[in-house]
């Protein structure tokens, strides 16, 4: 079920396009409190919010900071679209995963690079082009074409923390900065972030891979912004796009939030002795021994499960500190599947214990794969190490050497007989 | 009656208290416009059009003195767009002042009136891009109404936001004003930059290191474990190193070697190994001893080669058995002859 | 008895004259049987420093397979002592008990021996 919130009447007809197949509850601030709580008897009552909140100088209870981020660790997902007036609490929410909005009353201003058509002389709508473009994954999924229509913004911006779940998915252009728009008032201290280091939209993925989406405008996901062409740039260098780059964004940001794109699951892993078929030895692992691995990951595209293609999936052999650790490489594909398999063949270790083998693979934008098995390896048996050393060929000759010895000893010593002698003198 | 009017009068306060309520939700639920006008009173109107033509910015008396401690100072004048004829270092202890006077002209007119730019930044961007891990530094002009805007700048001060390290810098300078104004752009060239060595003595510049190298350790290095990472092999134990096969086959040899002095000596010595028996029985007895003896030796090559303990102990058992048998016969045998020998002599 | 060294001078004979008076001394002097002892210990003797000479020249890997083999020359050489003790007539033990009997306690000791030798030596 998808839950919204809004102050104002948006975009219906749009979302309702994207949300196919969600049940969509809307609500109000004004609405009880049981109509908006989030987390009841323990579970979840939806599955996502998509908090609008730019204007209420207060949020009510049960959409507040502690609550919101309670369902994001129950895995609910959300999507914030915060603006210039956002309130206290969802700042608070906002903070505590690495994102701080600017102050309260400021915009993102870009005299170089706003849109000319819904300006109002404030250079508050921002044509922006800086999507994401690494790690490749993140451009993958939120990137757009190089000669793309820009995205249109008007809000409040952030800076983000240099946390390895938040990333970055636009920012404001090189020129852009976050102030008051008043006339009367001028940026008389240095800011605390500017051009790109200034955000407009971030996510997060927890490590429950719940997903939270924060976006300081809201008019970003606006019919009117959809729609509008877009013309902007200096004096010399103006470009012109009949449609902005909204529509393709918002998409983009509502599928991944709503855990319809990005998302990847283990379908299983399996190891084995690499000559398990031609070699029967009891028991387990065996130090030395060669180990064939794979894993099954797919991946979810909206509609189904499809096989997952990657390059730098890896293994790790682990026993406090990693022993090995290789890159799979993925098999051939078989017709109709969904799912991919990654495998390698690798030597255990010659030290004996019990290992972890564990895949982690951590991309931003897509689910956190983390996923360990321990395996017990055992030693050499006293009769698995090679027989004879040619190194010990002379103390094996010397013991036999002395046996003979012995043997032919006792035959001449036995029957020695003396030679017939003249008797000695005693 | 009283009553009536005390009930009539509770009656008119609760209508007067839900008018109230009613009128208060009714301005809260208003559109967010009014919400905003109201609480942006302080704030100075937006006009929602621009009214005035399009205009354009004008910058004039642009300076950049640089002045060495003690020294005469130099002064470049620039002319706006063109940037320094040529790089301008900045020594340790140096001071960097820039101003200029900006103005705003309406497009057709020749003269305008001061201004205060909303953007006045100046920006240092290091000249190749690996040079500072903590990027650009912008730092803002101060400006009067009266449109003069400028900087002081001393090396000192903001050393440390790039981290200490000298370098080449391209500056520019970013105005932009509301409304319909074309903002500017200026690069200004490059700037080579020799920050002083940081001052180890000074508390103030050895806090600020410690907190900077803290805030890096507690960010961890960049993306660990979110990229690919480098692969490991395991070096395996080498396997202990051995002479080659010939060599000890060639010292088996000579361990063998001894055989030669045994039998040299034995020959100086005189063995005569000839007082075999004569009788069948006796002849038995010995041979069944003998190759006793041999049959141990034949199992012990056994119990190296294939046998486990327990079977060897078992044959060898019954081998002792058979071995201490004949060797009493063999034994007394060759003691009966010797006693006779000797009592022969 | 043998012909006495005559002491004509003072001064020490050089060791190679030593030498070759104790040999012709010894060949005179013991019994055949002994001789071929004692030729059986020289045997031995051999067999284990050469065998040491090897631990040198290439170092101890197979620990126990050059300690059983020189352990087996060793236990080898005592039981052989322990044989010409008991069978030298000039010796009280040599009057105490047989020489078969001698010989016999030999030839279990020297098996027992060459047992432990077959197992550690790998």
């Amino acid at each position: 079920m998808l839950r919204l919130f809004t102050l104002k009447r948006l975009l219906i007809a749009s979302l309702a396009l994207i949300y196919r197949g969600f049940t969509l509850t809307y609500e109000t601030p004004r609405a009880n409190a049981d109509r908006l709580r989030l987390i009841d008897l323990g579970k979840r009552r939806f599955d996502h919010v998509l908090l609008f909140a730019d204007q209420a100088k207060k949020l009510p209870t049960e959409l507040n900071a502690h609550r919101l981020i309670n369902f994001v660790n129950e895995g609910g997902n959300v999507l914030l679209a915060a603006g210039s007036t956002l309130p206290e609490s969802v700042r608070n929410f906002a903070t505590q995963f690495g994102v701080f909005f600017e102050e309260r009353g400021s915009h993102v201003i870009d005299h170089f690079g706003f849109e000319h058509t819904l300006d109002t002389g404030r250079h508050t709508v921002l044509a922006t082009t800086e999507r994401a473009t690494k790690p490749a994954s993140l451009a993958h999924l939120f990137g757009g074409e190089p000669t793309a229509a820009p995205v249109l913004y008007q809000g409040i911006g952030h800076v983000s923390s240099a946390n390895p779940m938040l990333s970055r998915v636009l920012s404001a252009g090189p020129t852009a900065y976050s102030a008051e728009t008043v006339d009367s008032q001028v940026v008389d201290e240095e800011p605390a972030a500017t051009g790109h280091e200034l955000g407009l939209v971030s996510v997060f993925q927890a490590r429950n891979n719940a997903r939270v989406t924060f976006s300081g405008s809201r008019a970003l996901f606006s019919d009117k912004y959809f729609a509008t062409p877009v013309k902007y740039g200096a004096d010399k260098s103006t470009k012109e796009f009949p449609q902005s780059g909204n529509k393709e964004f918002a998409e983009r940001i509502a599928k991944w939030t709503l855990q319809e794109a990005g998302v990847l699951r283990v379908i299983g892993t399996h190891h084995e002795r690499a000559d398990a078929a031609t070699v029967k030895r009891d028991g387990g692992y065996r130090v030395k021994d060669n180990v064939t691995f794979s894993i099954e990951i797919a991946e979810f595209d909206g509609q189904d499960w499809k096989p997952y293609n990657a390059d730098d999936v890896q293994l790790e052999v682990i026993m406090l500190d990693p022993y090995v650790r290789t890159t799979l490489s993925q098999e051939a594909p078989r017709k109709d599947a969904t799912s991919s398999v990654f495998s390698t063949t690798f030597q255990l270790p010659d030290t004996f214990g019990v290992f972890t083998f564990r895949v982690r693979y951590n991309r931003p934008g897509y689910s956190w794969i983390d996923d360990a098995r321990e395996v017990p390896v055992r030693p050499f048996r006293h009769d698995e190490f090679p027989r004879f050393l040619s190194v010990a060929y002379p103390y094996y000759t010397g013991a036999s050497s002395v046996m003979v010895g012995f043997a032919v000893f006792s035959f001449v010593w036995l029957y020695h007989r003396d030679p017939a002698t003249p008797a000695k003198r005693k | 009656m009283a009553r009536i009017r005390l009930l009539r009068a509770c009656a008119l306060l609760f209508a007067l208290l839900c008018f109230i309520v009613s009128v208060t939700e009714a301005a809260k639920s208003k559109d967010a416009k009014s919400v905003k006008k109201v609480k942006k009173a302080k704030k100075a109107a937006e006009p929602s059009v621009d009214v005035e033509g399009p205009r354009t910015l004008k910058l004039s008396d642009f300076t950049v003195t640089v002045r060495h401690s003690g020294e005469e100072a130099t002064t470049h004048t620039l002319a706006y767009p063109k940037p320094l004829a040529k790089p301008l270092t900045v020594r340790p202890g140096d001071s960097l002042r820039l101003a200029f006077q900006l103005d705003v002209v309406p497009e057709g007119k020749a003269e305008g009136k001061a201004l205060r730019a909303h953007q006045a930044f100046i920006v240092f961007r290091p000249a190749n891009s690996n040079a500072s891990p903590d990027g650009e530094l912008v730092q803002v002009l101060e400006s009067t109404p009266n449109g003069k805007h400028r900087i002081e700048l001393i090396a000192n001060r903001f050393a440390k936001y790039f981290s200490r390290q000298p370098g080449d810098f391209n500056v520019d300078v970013l105005l932009g004003v509301f409304g319909n104004v074309q903002p500017v752009r200026y690069p200004l060239g490059t700037f080579h930059v020799d920050f002083p060595p940081a001052d180890l003595t000074d508390r103030t510049v050895v806090e600020d290191l410690a907190k900077r190298a803290k805030q890096r350790a507690l960010e961890g290095p960049a993306d660990d474990g979110f990229m690919a990472l480098p692969e490991i092999e395991h070096q395996f134990r080498p396997d202990d190193k051995m002479p080659p096969v010939t060599f000890s086959l060639g010292f088996s040899a000579v361990v063998l070697s001894p055989w030669f002095v045994l039998v040299t000596l034995w020959k100086l010595a005189g063995a005569n190994p000839a007082n075999l028996p004569s009788s069948p029985v006796a002849l038995l007895a010995h041979g069944t001893f003998l190759s006793c003896l041999a049959g141990f030796l034949g199992l012990f090559y056994l119990y190296w080669t294939q046998l486990r303990l327990l079977q060897t102990i078992s044959y060898g058992a019954i081998l002792a058995v058979v071995t201490v048998l004949s060797g009493r016969v063999a034994l007394s045998d060759i003691a009966h002859r010797r006693v006779k020998a000797t009592k022969k002599e | 008895m043998a012909s006495k060294k005559p002491a004509v001078s003072s001064a020490a004979p050089p060791p190679a004259a030593l030498l070759s008076q104790l040999w012709t001394n010894y060949r005179a002097e013991t019994g055949v049987r002994l001789q071929l002892v004692d030729a059986y210990m020289v045997f031995l003797l051999l067999t284990g420093i050469l065998q040491f000479v090897h631990v040198v020249l290439v170092g101890t890997f197979p620990y126990n397979a050059f300690i059983s083999g020189f352990a087996s020359t060793v236990g080898a050489f005592v039981f052989a002592a322990a044989l010409r003790v008991q069978t030298n007539p000039k010796n009280r033990q040599g009057r105490d008990f047989s020489p078969e009997r001698a010989f016999a306690d030999f030839i279990f000791c020297n098996l027992v021996l060459f047992l432990a030798v077959t197992n550690f030596i790998g």
